[in-house]
């Protein structure tokens, strides 16, 4: 991009050419917020089923699909495994209609129920927030939350943490490759990797936490304690009255499902 | 010149510690000069700086006797945000001075301008116009956390320029920079006394403080024991029993006239040296 194009994309609203993405970050959050939560709060895989193929369709028409399958895969078969283990393993026995049998006991239909509730509500919540926080930039919904009257120090916090995890990342990497470069071992299967982050990853973040009295002051020298409403270079399109509906939709439905859910699920 | 920033018997003590950073300073510092403080390590250059930019104590806490008064202003009447405006600061680490929370140059240096409430097509214009000033221009589009050193302390630079403070307080801008990186950062603070800015560098670098500043403040365990122009400072017997850095010109100099060979008067710059010396006939 040269820099004439650059520095006037800024005088347009910006538009990454998804509609998902695209959509006003505040009313997608709102839409993620209530369904992620009846999700949590139905807690039956019916729902959870339903919302985790939701945010499954919408991931697929956006352009991080690919990232965004392999990582709600791994999520999912981890959770998976972990929640049939430990719930076949408390259940394991339990009186009731029996399912199947396992090194002689038996597991009843109420495990596998009791398991799937679980891996949905859990799935489903991950699901719908990681579409959210795949497709959304942070920057965008702090400032469309700035505008809407909540605090900056607030939407700071919430940015330099998200900021944060990026730069942990990236010293973590300076990190090992220069343990590469001295000869340790650090690429191979999961166990080196993991073998050669460890005893860098505490350092790592104790030394992010001591640059937050520089962060401050670097934040105080570009003047974030001036009085009045701050701008933003960033333009971000106001919603538009389909999202907002969409949100309010959203929220509704959510709030339908949970009671239809408690009292028919 | 009128008087920007006076400290009246200013003594200043870290929080937990009982013997004071800085003790009885007294100074004015006038609209428009550039100043250079200079001191060996751990003489209250930083604390010195830190005071006239409000953050001892607001943000260090400890106990501050005497008056620091900014535009005939004491500090604890002024509003942080306003402060902030009015006194730009940059620090010494470059590293630390980048937000994180921007992904491009280009809003890392509007980022104050943000803050205050500036209009975004006055915004653009002054971000271009300082990138040109401090030669950032070519990295507008980078991240901020893959710059070098170097590029880091001018985007810090910018940054801080940006909001259009009157008074700049810089603290020790080229500890982590390579030669180049060095100049860089003097030929900004010759182009911001063009601009008439008052201009405030703690610096280790007395030959390049000679020859951009108008005045220069030497400090040594935690007091003032000189002010004024240059080439008064640099001559005095004070600075060399305290080992305060002088440059090597006037080191030359002090050396020629102790084996009766003195110059026509003492240099404070290269290009006043090679002068005196070729007027002489010596070179």
């Amino acid at each position: 991009m040269t820099e004439e194009q650059f520095v006037d994309s800024f005088r347009k609203y910006q538009k990454k050419g998804n509609w998902w993405c695209d959509f006003h970050p505040v009313a997608k959050m709102v839409t993620c917020l209530s369904l992620g939560f009846m999700c949590l709060i139905v807690f039956r895989w019916q729902v959870g089923l339903i919302i985790f193929l939701l945010a499954g369709g919408i991931a697929f028409l956006t352009p991080v699909w690919k990232k965004y399958f392999k990582m709600i895969g791994i999520m999912f078969l981890l959770g998976c495994v972990f929640t049939v283990i430990v719930r076949l393993y408390v259940h394991m026995g339990d009186p009731g209609p029996v399912a199947f049998y396992l090194f002689g006991k038996s597991v009843p239909v109420a495990a596998i129920i009791s398991c799937l509730d679980l891996i949905f509500m859990i799935e489903g919540f991950l699901g719908i927030f990681l579409v959210f926080f795949m497709t959304t930039e942070m920057r965008d919904l702090c400032c469309c939350l700035e505008q809407l009257g909540m605090s900056s120090t607030v939407t700071f916090m919430v940015l330099s943490t998200f900021s944060s995890i990026t730069s942990i990342k990236e010293k973590l990497n300076r990190v090992r490759e220069s343990q590469r470069a001295r000869g340790i071992e650090t690429e191979g299967n999961l166990f080196v990797k993991v073998k050669s982050i460890l005893p860098v990853l505490f350092p790592v973040i104790i030394s992010s936490m001591t640059g937050i009295e520089d962060k401050t002051l670097a934040m105080d020298a570009r003047a974030f304690a001036a009085d009045g409403v701050h701008t933003s270079l960033r333009k971000i399109q106001p919603a538009k009255r389909s999202e907002k509906t969409v949100a309010v939709v959203a929220v509704i439905v959510s709030i339908l499902g949970c009671v239809a859910g408690k009292l028919f699920l | 010149m009128s008087v920007c920033i006076e400290f009246q018997d200013v003594s200043y003590a870290y929080p937990l510690t009982k013997k004071a950073a800085v003790r009885h300073l007294n100074c004015k510092l006038e609209k428009g000069k550039c100043y250079g403080v200079i001191g060996p390590n751990a003489s209250g250059k930083t604390t010195f700086c830190n005071l006239m930019r409000g953050l001892c104590p607001k943000f260090y806490g400890g106990i501050l006797k005497g008056n620091v008064l900014v535009e005939g202003k004491n500090l604890e009447e002024w509003e942080d945000g306003e402060l902030s405006v009015r006194i730009g600061y940059v620090f010494q680490d470059p590293f630390a001075q980048v937000s994180g929370i921007k992904e491009t140059v280009f809003e890392e240096i509007g980022m104050g301008l943000e803050n205050t409430g500036v209009e975004q097509e006055e915004m653009i214009r002054r971000i271009l116009e300082i990138a040109k000033v401090v030669k950032v221009d070519t990295l507008l589009q980078k991240n901020p956390l893959a710059l070098s050193g170097g590029q880091c302390q001018r985007v810090a630079f910018a940054s801080v320029l940006a909001l259009d403070s009157d008074i700049i307080v810089i603290d020790e801008p080229t500890s982590q920079l390579d030669p180049d990186g060095t100049m860089d950062v003097f030929e900004i603070i010759g182009a911001l006394k063009r601009q008439g800015k008052t201009v405030i560098i703690a610096e280790h670098k007395v030959d390049l403080l000679a020859e951009y500043c108008d005045e220069i403040i030497a400090m040594a365990e935690g007091t003032i024991i000189a002010q004024g122009t240059v080439r008064e400072v640099f001559q005095l017997q004070i600075l060399r029993e305290k080992k305060v850095r002088i440059p090597q010109v006037v080191t030359l100099a002090l050396l020629l006239e102790e084996k009766k060979k003195a110059l026509s008067s003492i240099p404070v710059s290269e290009r006043e040296a090679v002068a005196m010396l070729k007027e002489r006939g010596d070179i």
